[in-house]
């Protein structure tokens, strides 16, 4: 029996001295198993201790207790791809292979090279240099690297963070041919897409160091079995706001918008039903995601401290009856965008794009790596001039205006940098009151909003804390408080969920959702396609170009399946616009 | 270790080194720019020097001492006030920088501005020589004394300096470039993959150490080749004994870029901290400017804790004195020493696992 295991890994146990003195248990107490010839993913929050694992059993790291072996290897072999794998930009693709090959002593190449770029669909990139390459080709290339000397055991940080959909689809391509193919590796991933776990044989769920379950994704995906349910806003609602109040509603484990509909998970009948406003509800199947939240969910709500779903949950408005949102459709455009270019040298970064945004309304930018997205971002909020077009933000003219009528654009507009822009050794109080400053508060008015963004933002136990010591959720919540400071109209987001974990992200959207309903409207571009589902209406560029505009339901429609995912969309909507390019070409 | 991962190594390293141009930057133009930049612009020596003759009278005797200090050996750039007053002037105003007085008894009286202490006090002894040497000749003197200066003769400073500025160069290369790109294969998450490839941290150092020597070399040929057809700098001692003391002096500057690189493990701080602990103090104690035996005891012993005094006492004696052997073996015994010491330090604190 035994010797059908790659990784035998019983007890394992971690902990990290922190700069604060602290002790930080990563792992406690761990077992995972992975089958000979299989793939299994390691899932689970951020900071949950899927990257410790891995690297314990690679050996880059000692663990304090527990045991390691690997009864299927008769002599260990383990390749490992770290989260950012290390490609040396400055040398070629070829030259970083021939830098692997030769550091694991690899002799016959060439036949293998082609293999390995046949089937990553790179070989026409030999002599570009890997900083050249986009994101889902680095990572490919990482793979490629990993794979010259094939090992029995393949270890997998995270390969598709920050890949777009198309890429991902191709890594996995990948993945799954390796582990079914005639090579018989074994495959260990960590991840932190649900649907990528679901193609895994085991799956295995991390949180706060420990596992919480493992097996087939079967087995967990029945433990929500009959908890799930569909329901549709009534006339007047939106999905979601709808999915917003499901989740502070008392026995609802998860809820997201999908389809136009909401789709949520409850462990027993509803107790709050004001919170439907009426709709109705009807039961669904649930998928390996809903296990996991409902496992996440009574763990956390068990221990005393989850990072993402704070204990200090934000006060209950006291107009919960309050009518729903209506977007403004008097026609007042907060955004407008004509006929936009901008060109870096001859190349067109943005070419052509033209949209408006409502008041109140939020909106999603969509893309793969290098569509354009941040361009467009930056010209709107005025860190970047337009080559070409016009751009108007709260009325003010962003794109070709003059400096003084950008500085008062800014002063409506609140920004939120992919790489939340805080000052790590200050306090949270002392960053919200810095920000405060910038934006020209002073004396009683800074403190009544400090306190405001305070208490919306769930700060307050945390208000002495060194922001760089804060969690990822805290830190983006920080981000945000930041960004509102000084009451803006618009409020630009740019990947703001990029590298969190779900939970962190329906958390992230609830806030979103409460923004919207003040009034406020939010420009967001993201990664993962799901998410488009939480927008009015969203945008996908590719290539500098605007590809699609509409409705979550509208894109959607797009496609001939009726239960086409925003995922499934944005591929076919891009792929399309590609292959009439390339038509166009020849 | 194994041939063909150091080879891969070093194959690696090299592209990276001369596609990277900040590095070839920092490894080439900048210690040629430093070193025209010290050999012709950093000069302690007082050369021609703006000297105002103020005569009270009109004897001959001013007239014979203007024409003295014109042909002196010492190169003054003499102009006749004729009052003290007019001389005075023109002190003030910083036209002049000294001014020799002759009075109505043809007595002599000199004055020096003296706002920098030492380019005065030297102004000074070398007037008095210009004007003893011309009392002299006029007078029969009871004694005259010979003087020379040895190694120096010329007393240019620029001989003094020069090797000086290679050792600064040499410093710069070995510990700050290393320092970067140590740090930066931690910062960019190549060290985590190599780390999970058979490679040794042996064979990681050795594919570290071998690039940056050869472009340390390199510098050094450039530092020697211009210090002799450019500066006209005599090598008295032999060239053999220069390159094998300055690959020693490399070896261990390019310890310390690593040990500091492989501690911190950010380009941004491993960068101050080379500048700081090693930069600044090869510039300031090393003995390359100031002569160590002026300093307070403190300051001398620090000195001499660095490696960098080591090597420019043994490279300031190698260009002007000649081969002496005792010192110079002591100086690279001491080197050798240094960097065993810090590659030791280095390559214990390269660890492969990541804790």
């Amino acid at each position: 029996m035994e010797a059908t295991f790659a990784l035998l890994a019983e007890n394992i146990s971690k902990s990290f001295k922190l700069n604060t003195g602290r002790t930080l248990k990563a792992l406690d107490g761990v077992s995972v198993s992975a089958k000979a010839g299989g793939l299994t993913a390691l899932v689970g929050p951020d900071g949950a201790g899927k990257t410790t694992f891995l690297r314990i059993v690679v050996g880059l790291l000692k663990p304090e207790g527990g045991t390691l072996s690997f009864p299927s290897m008769p002599t260990v072999d383990i390749g490992y791809m770290p989260q950012q794998f290390g490609l040396y930009e400055d040398l070629s693709v070829q030259e970083n292979m021939d830098l692997y090959a030769d550091l694991h002593g690899v002799m016959e190449r060439e036949e293998r090279y082609s293999a390995l770029l046949a089937m990553s669909g790179m070989e026409g990139f030999r002599e570009r240099l890997a900083g050249d390459l986009s994101g889902g080709m680095k990572q490919k290339l990482g793979l490629i690297c990993t794979l010259i000397q094939p090992p029995k055991l393949l270890l997998l940080d995270e390969p598709t963070v920050g890949v777009d959909p198309l890429s991902r689809r191709e890594l996995w391509k990948m993945i799954e041919q390796l582990s079914g193919g005639s090579e018989g590796m074994s495959v260990i991933i960590s991840t932190s897409y649900m649907d990528e776990a679901e193609k895994c044989g085991e799956v295995a769920l991390f949180f706060e160091g420990k596992v919480l379950a493992s097996g087939p994704p079967e087995s967990i995906r029945r433990m929500a079995d009959g908890m799930g349910h569909i329901v549709h806003p009534a006339a007047g609602d939106t999905p979601r706001s709808l999915g917003a109040r499901l989740l502070s509603a008392r026995g609802v484990i998860d809820a997201v918008p999908k389809g136009g509909a909401v789709r949520f998970v409850s462990d027993g009948p509803l107790a709050d039903e004001g919170a439907l406003r009426g709709a109705k509800v009807e039961s669904t199947p649930v998928g390996l995601e809903d296990g996991f939240m409902l496992l996440l969910h009574k763990t956390a709500s068990g221990s005393s401290q989850s990072q993402d779903q704070p204990d200090d949950q934000p006060p209950k408005k006291k107009d919960e009856t309050r009518p729903p949102p209506h977007l403004d459709s008097s026609g007042e455009f907060e955004i407008e965008t004509q006929h936009v270019f901008r060109y870096f040298g001859s190349f067109a970064a943005v070419n052509d794009v033209s949209f408006s945004v409502r008041k109140g309304e939020v909106f999603g930018l969509l893309g793969p790596n290098g569509a354009g997205k941040t361009t467009t971002f930056r010209m709107l909020c005025g860190l970047l001039s337009a080559s070409k077009g016009s751009l108007r933000v709260a009325g003010v003219d962003v794109g070709s205006g003059t400096s003084a009528a950008r500085k008062e654009a800014r002063r409506h507009i609140g920004y939120v940098a992919q790489k939340f822009a805080l000052y790590g050794p200050l306090s949270v109080r002392e960053n919200l009151e810095f920000f405060a400053g910038a934006y020209g508060l002073r004396g009683k008015e800074r403190d009544r909003r400090v306190m405001d963004v305070t208490v919306n933002f769930s700060l307050r136990g945390q208000m002495d804390t060194a922001a760089g010591d804060l969690p990822g959720g805290y830190k983006r919540r920080l981000a945000m408080a930041a960004a509102l400071m000084h009451e803006p109209s618009v409020l630009f987001l740019d990947e703001p969920t990029s590298g969190a974990d779900p939970l962190a992200r329906r958390e992230f959207w609830r806030q979103i959702s409460d923004i919207a309903e003040h009034g406020v409207t939010v420009v967001v571009t993201t990664h993962f396609m799901e998410e488009a589902e939480y927008c009015d209406r969203v945008m996908i560029q590719d290539r500098g170009r605007m590809l699609a505009i509409g409705t979550p339901a509208e894109l959607r429609a797009r496609v001939a399946s009726p239960d086409a995912t925003m995922e499934d969309a944005f591929i076919d909507i891009v792929t399309k616009a590609r292959t009439n390019d390339e038509a166009d070409q020849s | 270790m194994k041939l063909i991962r150091v080879r891969a190594l070093i194959r690696k390293e090299t592209r990276q080194m001369l596609r990277d141009k900040s590095t070839l930057t920092l490894g080439v133009l900048l210690p040629m720019m430093l070193l025209l930049l010290f050999g012709f612009g950093l000069s302690v020596d007082v050369k021609g020097v703006h000297v105002t003759l103020a005569r009270d009278n009109s004897s001959p005797v001013a007239r014979d001492l203007y024409m003295n200090l014109k042909l002196s050996p010492y190169y003054f750039t003499p102009t006749i006030a004729d009052s003290w007053h007019d001389a005075e002037a023109m002190l003030r105003s910083g036209e002049t920088k000294a001014i020799v007085r002759v009075d109505k008894d043809d007595g002599i009286q000199i004055i020096v501005n003296g706002r920098d202490s030492n380019t005065a006090r030297i102004m000074l002894r070398y007037l008095e020589g210009a004007v003893s040497l011309w009392s002299s000749a006029t007078t029969q003197p009871l004694i005259t004394a010979e003087s020379r200066v040895w190694y120096n003769s010329a007393l240019e400073s620029r001989y003094f300096l020069v090797p000086g500025v290679t050792v600064l160069i040499m410093t710069l290369i070995g510990t700050l470039l290393t320092a970067l790109v140590m740090a930066r294969e931690w910062e960019r998450g190549t060290y985590e993959a190599l780390a999970a490839t058979p490679v040794s941290r042996f064979e990681i150092l050795i594919g570290k150490i071998v690039p940056y020597f050869a472009l340390g070399m390199v510098g050094l040929s450039l530092c020697l080749a211009t210090s002799a057809w450019v500066f006209d700098v005599p090598m008295r001692g032999s060239l053999a004994l220069i390159t094998a003391g300055s690959a020693i002096y490399l070896l261990v500057s390019l310890g310390i870029g690593l040990f500091i690189s492989a501690v911190v493990k950010k380009q941004f701080k491993a960068g101050q901290i080379a500048l700081i602990f090693s930069l600044l103090p090869t510039m300031m104690l090393s003995g390359f400017v100031f002569d160590l035996r002026s300093v307070p005891v403190v300051a001398y012993y620090i000195a001499h804790a660095l490696p960098a005094t080591w090597y420019v006492d043994m490279l300031q004696t190698l260009f002007l004195v000649g081969n002496i052997w005792l010192p110079t073996v002591r100086d690279m015994l001491v080197l050798s020493a240094f960097a065993v010491l810090l590659m030791g330090l280095a390559i214990s604190n390269i660890r492969k696992a990541l804790e």
